[in-house]
């Protein structure tokens, strides 16, 4: 008799903590769906955007606090719901004007800097918690960050293939 | 010159010394009476007036000159000639006068316990000298500085260029054509890490050919980009489970006119509300998908109302093949969007098909396709799709 032997994943690679966080997630909040209708747009969207989260959230969850970005990351998602209660929209504003002041001390310099102004700028928005840091830690981070995306891609792409027919 | 001025320096410190070795023999030779030196501060004024008042020296320059270049034999020890000892301090004033304390030290260079003492020393000497105002030695001073001072700077020229190379040579020797400047060598190890760093970047981003670090920069940004466009495209594909449609969400026609390009298993080819910038995703987002969920609407109506809606807007419907044709056309630089959609073969962020306004609804799920005709430069093509089944 043969046995299927199902390959051999890591069980503690980022792959695989970020797919079991994820459907976690995934499962929780078809939990909470209301089964009627889904098709009111702002429901609609709403979902889209629990979704997302979801997924930031959990391969933010899966680096831990290892990288800045997911560090920051952990920190937007956190403090964005509650965008509401004044208390935190001080504390948000007071953040967004310290990375702004550190934005304006680390702009690059030197020859390097002249040649990566514009650009090292704007992968500093992309990468989230990039605005408070030098040339070679974004760039450091920014490979980090494409090599999470990438797996991230990969497990909903997996996710999404398996579960619509 | 430097066994010279340290055993000057001995002198100096012997000579204004509290002990008062020297002046004591120099006093005993001159029969002077010693309880002089019962109190030691006035002690060296008494000493040198004595020194003055009994020797009688030749006040010349050339003398002092040849006195100068002469290396002194007892120094340091009992200096039974006063006139040495006189000597000597005019020397020490003259190296004062020439090139001040501090660089007597350096010329030296040797005697560092010496040159603290040397130094006080020889401003109490001057001191001293000055408290004398004498006319006899007012007068010898500035041939003495005028004399001996090129003797003096010669003494301490090549004293200092003794001095000086012996620095450098301790530092590294820099390669040709590079500096060993601190900041230059910082410089250097932070462009060669921001290297290494471009080099692992290039492996994980395909197209990777890396000709300049400019170009591989924005390569890298529009990889970063292509990414989180596609996270949020998949996540919106999730929505509803199985084969569920919403109006953000564009499925791939089962029948499909030929003009379809998505074949990914689920049919879930999405398209997306794209944003001219991604500053802002939220608010954008919320303005496009209410026009898609206008456009759902009439669709579901009336397809030509749908059409003018669109229109109306600055929107259309084409057919896939028909906009990859017309992006690629017009987008020179942000192609690789595109790029990297067709070949991953995964879900296509674009732009899918109706099968043809004609068909009506009669297939089970409907791609419909916006192009925003007015911006294709920014990142491939800004689209919304919507998607609603009849």
């Amino acid at each position: 008799m043969n046995k299927y032997n199902p390959p051999r994943m890591n069980p503690s690679s980022l792959r695989s903590r970020f797919a079991t966080r994820f459907l976690r997630s995934l499962s929780k909040i078809n939990a909470k769906k209301p089964t009627a209708s889904s098709s009111s747009p702002t429901e609609i969207f709403r979902r889209y955007r629990r979704i997302k989260v979801a997924a930031d959230k959990s391969m933010a969850y899966s680096v831990r606090s290892r990288r800045t970005w997911s560090r920051a990351m952990l920190w937007k998602l956190r403090t964005r719901p509650c965008c509401r209660r004044s208390v935190k929209t001080s504390t948000i504003v007071r953040k967004t004007r310290h990375e702004k002041q550190n934005k304006n001390t680390t702009t690059t310099t030197g020859e390097d800097g002249v040649v990566f102004g514009v650009e090292a700028d704007e992968l500093r928005e992309l990468v989230p918690g990039g605005e408070a840091m030098d040339l070679y830690n974004l760039l450091d981070e920014t490979a980090h960050y494409i090599k999470c995306l990438t797996t991230q891609v990969q497990v909903m792409k997996k996710i999404a293939d398996f579960y619509s027919p | 010159m430097q066994p010279a001025c340290s055993r000057e320096m001995q002198a100096m410190d012997s000579l204004l010394n509290p002990t008062h070795h020297l002046p004591l023999q120099d006093l005993q030779i001159h029969g002077h009476p010693p309880p002089q030196f019962d109190n030691p501060t006035p002690s060296h004024d008494d000493f040198l007036e004595q020194m003055l008042s009994t020797a009688s020296f030749p006040l010349s320059s050339s003398s002092w000159s040849d006195i100068d270049d002469n290396a002194f034999p007892q120094g340091g020890d009992g200096g039974s000639n006063p006139f040495q000892a006189m000597k000597m301090m005019m020397m020490m004033q003259q190296q004062l006068l020439v090139a001040g304390g501090p660089t007597v030290a350096s010329a030296a260079a040797t005697g560092g316990t010496h040159q603290g003492g040397g130094e006080g020393s020889i401003t109490s000497m001057q001191a001293l000298f000055n408290g004398f105002g004498d006319g006899s030695f007012s007068h010898p001073q500035p041939s003495f500085g005028a004399g001996s001072k090129t003797d003096i700077n010669q003494s301490q020229g090549p004293a200092a260029t003794t001095a000086a190379p012996e620095k450098p040579k301790q530092k590294v020797r820099a390669r040709r054509g590079q500096a060993t400047d601190p900041h230059s060598i910082a410089e250097r190890l932070r462009r060669v890490r921001i290297a290494e760093r471009m080099k692992a970047l290039q492996e994980l981003v395909p197209n990777a050919n890396k000709t300049d670090k400019a170009s591989m920069l924005d390569e890298i940004i529009d990889y970063v980009k292509f990414l989180q466009l596609q996270v949020k495209v998949l996540s919106m594909s999730r929505l509803g489970g199985a084969a569920a449609v919403a109006p953000l969400v564009a499925d791939m026609p089962s029948e499909g006119g030929g003009d379809c390009v998505q074949t990914s298993a689920n049919g879930g080819g999405v398209s997306l509300p794209r944003n001219s910038n991604g500053d802002q995703p939220s608010s954008a987002n919320d303005s496009l998908t209410v026009t898609e969920h206008q456009v759902a609407k009439l669709m579901e109506e009336d397809m030509g109302s749908a059409m003018q809606y669109l229109q109306g807007k600055g929107l259309c419907l084409m057919p896939i093949s028909l906009a990859t044709a017309i992006s690629t056309a017009n987008s020179h630089s942000r192609s690789p969007m595109i790029n990297h959609v067709n070949p991953n073969n995964g879900n296509h962020l674009l732009l899918q098909s109706s099968g043809g306004g004609g068909d009506g609804p009669s297939s089970p799920s409907m791609s419909v396709l916006t192009v925003q005709s007015a911006t294709l430069g920014n990142g491939g093509v800004d689209g919304a799709a919507s998607v609603s089944k009849p």
